[in-house]
């Protein structure tokens, strides 16, 4: 799940982590629950590019936390070290 | 339409059936239980007396084709709170209840001290079976009995003994699908209720029926479209059927809001091991089952059947705020250990939640340790034993808590907050603060809401009490919460509409389903008003105003005058 990058424009390898749960984490064979899924970043990264990059429709996700705050924009940027934490739609209750 | 009241007098033994009143026909369920308070008891009334009464009641379209409509209310003055309760169940009680062409069983008076008594439902007629030499005996083993007596197919209502101990956090307990007595009536000490009214057990032997719609064709259309509307829906036809309420664990922690050691925290370090993911991995292994339904005519199915280590049934229905109450808020990170407490209490007849803050409350006084296990179980213990420090444990957390000379005791109302710390979910702190039935998650839960960011005061009141009325007016209909969200697409309302005119007939739409739950709101808080409660009652622990909560050092800061707006309805 290594993201293509251009060695020219990119000098130093920089990653974030993305966490998955339930339907989504599913969705992926060996899924790693204390490692997630390192992605390589790119400058000026969206959240809306991890979704594209992990092949991951807008519509599966109801909620996407990064440094546990809710995420209201899909076009926020990403940055190195991030860990971002994506849930299906998902109710309160029980 | 349900058109007879079953009353049981206990001081008299007598038994009547009853018309139902015209200006009842559009109160059920929870509307139904406000309405019938309202005009029947003084609410200054001991909840443990004679002047209490015991409502069991389904809701406006419990038996019919309605997906999800088979949702049990149970109400009365709680001996937890003071206030009006409603608890809400599922299980097979209601549509039994709805078969026998019965609106509500209402139970009032009071036995002689010691008698108890089975109360038996047929469509033939009810009648009271003594009991006394089930006294005692816990929800489990009760049903057993019951069903060898009585036959499998019978629903069972029952209490354990908690609620024949008069504990004010006794839950009332349905059988489900399987014939297990796993799903519960929790909230506020109802349990106690039944106790004092000398009722051990409701035991419904009913015969399959059809109900009697208006427009049938009409009605069976409008049923098949709301249905598919509930399984097309992100949340209802995806998200809560893959691994039911227990996902919401990892959710709430990544958004800090999972209670952590008495709500010091608001995310625990060991989420993911008692998590729906985690419960879903060893449930495959051990031949549990996720994707279980709570009551039969859901197409939900959010609920799940837990097996032990050994490959044996433990309980049913361990959903997401029991797991949150017991594990994270009490340091515990043991999902097998969670669920041996979840099959504890509806044993013995406990409210999860309440234990749950009970027990971390103890934890917070150094009665026993965070993460104390064998702890929790010693005091569990105590409560079935009824020694002195168990009874003190039977009055809830806020007795206990002041006893122990607790500071940050987290109720509202005298009834402990649910899975979800306000502070970082502020539209449920508005509910806690401001619902009838004190902190609650049924009463209005805003998780989940894109349009509000739940850390930021901006638009909580308002979506709260939207929310409050729209789970009120659910709450009537005897359909689950979880059947509501795809209401939002008005193709749906609109074969919800048509349901409830093919059924009940008039003329529906939106805004009159809605106003139902306002006007139950406005019942239950007349009713609280009359009973002694005023706005300052409308305020969470101070705590939760003074200390931020890690890790985003969130304090609920909606007071006062703003709070009393989301009690417009």
């Amino acid at each position: 799940m290594l993201m293509d990058y251009d060695e020219n424009r990119i000098k130093r390898i920089t990653s974030m982590q993305v966490k998955l749960y339930s339907l989504l984490r599913m969705k992926y064979q060996g899924y790693d629950s204390e490692k997630g899924i390192t992605v390589e970043c790119k400058e000026q990264m969206s959240v809306k590019d991890v979704f594209r990059h992990l092949g991951i429709d807008e519509r599966e996700v109801g909620m996407v936390v990064l440094g546990q705050k809710m995420v209201r924009s899909l076009e926020m940027e990403v940055h190195e070290h991030d860990v971002i934490h994506l849930f299906p739609p998902l109710p309160g209750g029980g | 339409m349900l058109d007879k009241f079953l009353r049981v007098n206990m001081t008299s033994k007598s038994i009547t059936y009853e018309d139902v009143k015209s200006d009842y026909a559009f109160f059920g369920g929870r509307g139904l239980i406000a309405r019938v308070l309202t005009d029947e008891i003084d609410p200054k009334c001991d909840p443990l007396g004679k002047g209490n009464k015991l409502i069991v009641c389904p809701g406006l379209l419990t038996g019919t084709m309605a997906p999800c409509s088979g949702r049990l209310s149970i109400g009365a003055k709680s001996p937890l709170t003071g206030t009006i309760k409603e608890s809400n169940s599922g299980g097979v009680a209601s549509q039994m209840i709805a078969r026998l062409n019965l609106k509500g069983i209402i139970i009032e008076g009071k036995p002689n001290p010691g008698e108890l008594f089975f109360l038996l439902v047929r469509a033939e007629g009810a009648r009271l079976i003594p009991a006394g030499r089930f006294s005692m005996m816990n929800n489990y083993e009760l049903a057993s009995a019951l069903q060898k007596d009585y036959g499998p197919k019978i629903g069972i209502i029952s209490i354990g003994g908690a609620g024949e101990r008069g504990y004010k956090n006794s839950s009332i307990q349905i059988t489900d699908i399987l014939g297990r007595p796993c799903r519960a009536a929790g909230r506020g000490g109802l349990g106690s209720v039944m106790g004092s009214k000398g009722i051990k057990a409701i035991i419904l032997d009913v015969p399959q029926t059809v109900p009697k719609y208006l427009d049938q064709a009409k009605f069976s259309q409008a049923a098949r479209r709301y249905a598919r509307g509930i399984t097309e829906h992100p949340v209802s036809g995806k998200g809560l059927p893959a691994l039911g309420t227990a996902s919401l664990v990892n959710m709430v922690n990544a958004l800090g809001a999972l209670p952590t050691m008495n709500y010091k925290m608001g995310s625990f370090d060991k989420a993911e091991e008692i998590s729906g993911e985690k419960l879903a991995e060893l449930q495959i292994i051990r031949g549990g089952k996720t994707g279980h339904n709570c009551h039969p005519g859901c197409v939900i199915k959010c609920s799940n059947i837990y097996y032990d280590e050994n490959g044996n049934y433990l309980t049913s229905g361990l959903e997401y705020e029991t797991i949150a109450l017991n594990g994270s808020n009490c340091g515990i990170s043991s999902l097998d250990a969670i669920a041996r407490i979840d099959r504890f209490c509806d044993d013995f007849g406990l409210d999860t939640m309440e234990t749950g803050c009970t027990m971390a409350v103890c934890m917070e006084a150094g009665k026993i340790g965070f993460g104390d296990i064998d702890g929790v179980f010693g005091l569990l213990r105590e409560m079935a034993d009824g020694t002195d420090f168990g009874k003190v444990l039977g009055q809830g957390t806020r007795h206990v808590g002041q006893i122990l000379g607790v500071k940050r005791i987290p109720t509202v109302k005298g009834q402990s907050l649910a899975g979800y710390d306000p502070r970082s979910l502020k539209g449920t702190g508005v509910t806690y603060a401001t619902s009838p039935m004190g902190a609650d998650h049924t009463a209005g839960n805003t998780l989940g809401n894109p349009a509000v960011d739940p850390h930021n005061k901006k638009g909580q009141v308002e979506l709260s009490k939207n929310t409050q009325i729209e789970v009120a007016a659910f709450d009537n209909l005897g359909m689950c919460h979880f059947s509501e969200f795809c209401a939002a697409d008005p193709q749906n309302m609109a074969a919800l509409v048509e349901m409830l005119e093919a059924y009940l007939g008039g003329e529906w739409n939106a805004r009159r389903l809605l106003g139902i739950g306002a006007q139950t709101l406005r019942l239950e808080r007349n009713f609280n008003i009359r009973a002694g409660f005023t706005e300052k009652d409308d305020a969470l622990p101070e705590f939760m105003y003074l200390e931020n909560l890690p890790p985003h050092n969130t304090i609920f800061d909606i007071g006062g005058e703003e709070l009393q707006k989301a009690v417009k309805y």
